[in-house]
């Protein structure tokens, strides 16, 4: 067989061909449900299907509940991320793992965790309903939801991003009279600020995406828990077309994520 | 009056050291890797508590183990120099000049930018990012960042390691002159640095201080090894005769030396300067009058050789003269040596070429 010549006046690493296979093969177990997806779309009434009231309120909740849950994770990520990867406090380890427990952890557990929690007979939610506050089967439980579960990614990518930079800069500008809080905002934070991009957009789709921990702490009530994960798997019962065309709404959306997070990567 | 007091132990990296620099002084910090100079650095940046110690800087306690004080960093007025940058890469250059002086809250912080820009010649860098700088333009700025906020002492942590040789030796110049007067410690591998920029040498090996004193006594006669082996260079001190075409010639004792020209711009005749050659680049000859050897080398020293000695590649030769002049070695083959029949007390002349004699401006 002739050796062909692959690209030319490039340094590159020599592969076994057979290797080629099960990549493949992973490829295609990726890719081929999505353009089946395609394949069975209603396309003559996916615009009805997509903007039908109960759609509509379903997508609209998700976007609304994502966008906060992704703020707070920013809010509470970042100093998080910060103190994991530059703290110096004993059992940091332990910590860290337990935070991101949420990463492996299957979502459903994850919502009859935060029950437990913020239930109305929960540990803290008992407390919340004597002052007349009901977490739990409402909008904010669908936040606190959302935010449990997408808070790792941030945390992880942003602490990863802290170790590479290094302390460096932080020494550097310590040295120059530079308070912690001043360095902070004004070399920690803004060096963060692509890794942050990236982190955010990341948790955002985890939370677009959410299902389980959703579904067992907030219920699925239109316009109020019900997004549009618990939409898709309601209407895949009764009007599958419905589903399927939801379903396409989210594949564009993850996909948007993803060009939005590599395209930023592939600048720095 | 001291200016800077360190004394220091940290377990962890078997250091124990106790030194001192006066007010003004720039002291060279040298020694081995793992000898423990970077690690007196962090402890004087505060960037390390020490296991016990006492840093005092002018009439401030920094550190005070005993104590339990601890100055952090940003308050130490302590500049750092280190080998990387570490500009700031989102900031363009003048905003990384000028971070010091704002952040020490200066009034005059913007004049203060403009002049320390001016100083290290990068008005014309000032709205660049760091990322569009060559690595000796980044350090220039580097430095122009370190004091712009006025530290009262300078550390310097192998400053020009990472640089291409002639933009050190431009950097290390700009060093010199920035530096005048400013209390200074430097950690370096480089005989240069200390020519140029040390008054005074400390030498750490396993962690402690095994060598402290004027740098061209500590170079001229090294007693740790680590000095040894970095002063290996024939180092002449000596003062600048003339200056022409390239050229440098330099009275050394009773000798005149023509090397090359290495130094700065400033310097006139009469200056401080040292020639420097590399003992294989000296050539012995029969001295019998007062003729020297014809050939092409412009060098031709009357010397009365001190002792021989063997080394892996051949002989060393030491040699002097009277009227105050410096030890030199040279290094020769065995053959060559015994061709000679060279013996302590022979006279002989040594023979360099011009070409072979870098003349540098040092400290007196």
């Amino acid at each position: 067989m002739a050796t062909t010549i692959g690209r030319t006046g490039r340094e590159r690493a020599q592969l076994p061909g057979w290797i080629l296979v099960p990549a493949i093969i992973g490829a295609l177990l990726v890719l081929l449900p999505l353009v089946a997806i395609l394949f069975r779309v209603d396309w003559a009434n996916w615009w009805p299907l997509v903007t039908s009231p109960a759609s509509l309120d379903a997508l609209w909740l998700t976007l609304r509940t994502a966008g906060i849950s992704t703020v707070a994770c920013i809010l509470l990520g970042v100093p998080m991320a910060i103190v994991l990867a530059r703290g110096t406090m004993p059992g940091r380890r332990l910590i860290r793992s337990l935070v991101l427990l949420p990463l492996v952890l299957p979502p459903v557990v994850g919502g009859l965790a935060l029950l437990m929690a913020f239930g109305r007979f929960g540990l803290i939610g008992q407390y919340f309903e004597l002052v007349g506050i009901r977490i739990a089967f409402s909008t904010t439980a669908v936040i606190i939801a959302q935010t449990f579960v997408a808070l790792p990614f941030l945390v992880v990518s942003l602490e990863g991003a802290l170790r590479t930079a290094g302390t460096r800069y932080e020494v550097a500008a310590a040295t120059l009279g530079a308070s912690p809080t001043r360095t902070l905002w004004r070399v920690t934070l803004p060096l963060l600020g692509p890794g942050l991009a990236a982190g955010a957009v990341l948790s955002f789709a985890r939370a677009v995406g959410e299902f389980g921990a959703t579904l067992t702490f907030a219920g699925s009530l239109q316009g109020r828990t019900r997004t549009l994960p618990l939409e898709i798997y309601l209407q895949r019962e009764s009007d599958p077309d419905a589903a399927v065309a939801l379903a396409l709404v989210l594949v564009v959306i993850s996909a948007l994520v993803m060009a939005l997070v590599h395209g930023r990567t592939q600048h720095d | 009056m001291t200016e800077v007091r360190v004394r220091a132990t940290v377990e962890a990296r078997g250091l124990d050291v106790d030194l001192q620099v006066a007010n003004g002084e720039t002291v060279a910090l040298l020694g081995a890797n793992g000898a423990g100079k970077s690690t007196v650095l962090s402890v004087i940046a505060g960037l390390l508590t020490p296991d016990t110690g006492r840093v005092e800087l002018g009439t401030r306690v920094l550190t005070d183990t005993d104590a339990r004080v601890q100055v952090p960093t940003h308050k130490r007025r302590v500049g750092l120099l280190a080998q990387e940058p570490a500009l700031f890469p989102h900031l363009s250059v003048r905003d990384n000049v000028a971070f010091g002086p704002t952040s020490r809250r200066m009034k005059d912080a913007r004049a203060r930018t403009e002049q320390w820009l001016a100083a290290v010649d990068a008005v014309h860098l000032a709205g660049r990012k760091p990322g569009q700088l060559s690595g000796g333009q980044q350090q220039r700025v580097a430095l122009a960042r370190a004091l712009a906020g006025e530290p009262e002492l300078m550390l310097l942590d192998e400053p020009l390691a990472a640089l291409d040789v002639s933009v050190a030796e431009d950097l290390r110049h700009l060093l010199a002159r920035r530096l005048e007067g400013r209390t200074t410690v430097i950690v370096t591998h480089d005989l240069l640095d200390v020519l140029t920029l040390a008054d005074r040498v400390i030498t750490l090996d396993g962690g402690g201080v095994v060598e402290d004193g004027p740098a061209h006594e500590v170079l001229a006669a090294p007693r740790s090894d680590f000095t040894a082996r970095l002063a290996g260079l024939n180092l002449l001190p000596g003062t600048l005769a003339e200056r022409a075409e390239g050229t440098a010639r330099v009275r050394v004792g009773p000798w005149t030396v023509t090397g090359t020209d290495r130094l700065a711009d400033q310097p006139g005749v009469g200056t401080a300067v040292a020639a420097l050659i590399q003992p294989a680049a000296l050539a012995i000859h029969h001295r019998t009058d007062d003729d020297p050897p014809g050939g092409s080398p412009r060098n031709a020293l009357p010397a009365r050789v001190i002792d021989l000695s063997a080394t892996p590649s051949g002989v060393r030769v030491r040699a002097t003269a009277d009227g105050d002049a410096p030890t030199v070695a040279a290094d020769i083959t065995a053959a060559a040596a015994a061709d000679l029949g060279l013996a302590p007390g022979a006279d002989i002349w040594l023979t360099v070429k011009a070409q072979e004699v870098a003349v540098h401006p040092a400290r007196r």
